[in-house]
């Protein structure tokens, strides 16, 4: 293509036609990309896409939970802790804000649902209390550890080169950590000791997983 | 262009079927299919590489032996191997030269695969669609890579949608067409692929985008919306050099950022009650 074309615009339409073929159009510039020339690339082009945004939509649902409970509980005794998490939540939602551009992947529609659902869910476990909000995180988060190490295994096969997804791999594996020490956190502080543990363990998990089905896809 | 006989033949030769004798009952085109569908899967693209590359057709003759011109894929390709696809990509990049002549056709389809010295029936691993959608995915390919190339005061939404739409130039004639192809109930997922992807690089180069909530979708609608509007003025313009079709663009640019503005303006009145209401509740607590 390039600026010649770009003059030959004023010129009439048939002398267009003849002296440019496609051909001349072609950009001697390439610069230095991976472009998606064969099925593999293509394949892993749309797990990534698929990948960045749910954990963008986890992230920010994460987000609002942690709102929530510090809307609550902010001026108690695990204010502190509580806003140490949501600070680790709060980079790894830059995470993937970040790569989301990057790698041209398409936030979920659902962000809107996620913002309110995510904050209900925060307050009303720290409504039943400390150790309700605790079993709520430890909830989150074992689902989101679960998540994560799936996304790593499908990674880790969908390409016999691991350096083709380091980036990815890495910044997973940094949120997949995090994520399991708040888990290990909220065990601590007594989560199993809430009010209707299994229920509402079960009751969260089962959500989360919901969510995460769905912002894969739309 | 070879005969169909000694074509077959080849293929044979290669994958290591038996001979194909002419005169026997079998020659029919649909043996002739059998036998280069087996031959595709055992990989006779590399047998014909040497001639494919002896072949170099005029549509970007830069292109596919390096790779960076064949950007092109679809989900009807999910069962097929590594080596029918890149066959397919091969078979779509010569048949862009048939284009003006025979339409978005099957005719150029085979056109195409006889210009690289393959039988005409291995035109239907592909379809009308796939053509278009070769053509418009190579389009945003080569504006991706020229618009990378610019500096950043150079870009404007102006200037990435004029140079996109000057890729239509050489098929003006045949356009028409495509853009129906592309219209069909059944290819419609597929081109709205085609749309997003276009967006996608408007905006991040022409717009410098990098939002990641629901400003990325009303973004991507506008300039979607902007684009096909200027596509459907310009398959209409009889005009000098286009002129219609660039005046037409800029009015539509102008539109496009007086109701980004409006937005801008207007947006905050209706956020500001919203985020009163959920100050009300604590939402947005800030710490």
């Amino acid at each position: 293509m390039s600026l010649k074309i770009c003059q030959s615009c004023q010129v009439s339409r048939k002398l267009l036609k003849q002296q440019h073929k496609l051909s001349e159009y072609v950009a001697a510039t390439t610069l230095p990309r991976r472009y998606y020339t064969n099925l593999k690339d293509e394949r892993l082009k749309q797990i990534r896409d698929r990948m960045i945004r749910v954990d963008h939509a986890g992230e920010y649902g994460a987000n609002r939970i942690y709102a929530g409970q510090m809307a609550v509980l902010g001026q108690t005794k695990s204010g502190p802790l509580i806003q140490h998490m949501w600070d680790q939540e709060k980079e790894h939602l830059r995470i993937f804000e970040t790569l989301m551009p990057k790698y041209r992947a398409r936030p979920t529609v659902l962000l809107p649902i996620w913002n309110v659902a995510g904050f209900a869910l925060g307050a009303g476990t720290a409504l039943l209390g400390e150790r309700a909000a605790m079993a709520c995180t430890v909830a989150v988060e074992s689902a989101i550890t679960d998540h994560y190490n799936n996304q790593i295994r499908e990674l880790m096969a969908s390409s016999p080169d691991l350096s083709e997804n380091k980036e990815l791999l890495d910044y997973i594996q940094k949120c997949r950590d995090e994520e399991q020490e708040h888990h290990d956190t909220g065990i601590e502080h007594e989560a199993e000791k809430a009010p209707a543990y299994n229920a509402l363990t079960n009751f969260i998990k089962g959500g989360c997983k919901a969510a995460i089905w769905l912002s894969e896809r739309i | 262009m070879l005969t169909r006989a000694t074509a077959v033949n080849r293929l044979s030769k290669c994958c290591g079927l038996p001979k194909f004798q002419p005169w026997s009952r079998e020659f029919s085109k649909r043996a002739v299919f059998k036998y280069q569908r087996i031959a595709a899967v055992n990989g006779f693209s590399r047998c014909y590489s040497t001639e494919q590359q002896n072949q170099s057709s005029d549509f970007g003759s830069s292109g596919p032996q390096d790779g960076s011109s064949s950007n092109y894929t679809n989900t009807s390709d999910k069962g097929i191997t590594e080596e029918e696809f890149q066959i397919k990509l091969q078979i779509l990049k010569a048949s862009l030269n048939h284009v003006n002549t025979k339409g978005w056709s099957i005719d150029a389809l085979k056109a195409g695969a006889s210009d690289l010295s393959l039988s005409e029936s291995i035109a239907s691993l592909c379809t009308a669609y796939d053509l278009v959608e070769y053509f418009q995915r190579y389009s945003n390919h080569e504006l991706d890579n020229y618009l990378r190339g610019l500096e950043k005061k150079d870009k404007s939404l102006y200037s990435s949608v004029e140079n996109r739409l000057k890729f239509v130039v050489p098929v003006i004639d045949r356009y028409h067409e495509a853009m129906a192809i592309s219209l069909e109930p059944v290819n419609v997922p597929r081109s709205l692929q085609v749309l997003r992807d276009l967006a996608d690089i408007i905006c991040i180069h022409g717009l410098g985008d990098t939002s990641t909530d629901l400003r990325w979708y009303t973004k991507r609608t506008g300039i979607v919306s902007l684009y096909v509007a200027t596509e459907c003025c310009m398959v209409q313009d009889k005009s000098e050099g286009f002129q219609e079709t660039w005046n037409f663009l800029q009015r539509r640019v102008k539109d496009y950022e007086f109701c980004e503005r409006f937005g801008a303006s207007a947006l905050p009145a209706v956020e500001a009650s919203v985020t009163t209401l959920l100050n009300i509740i604590g939402m947005n607590r800030k710490r």
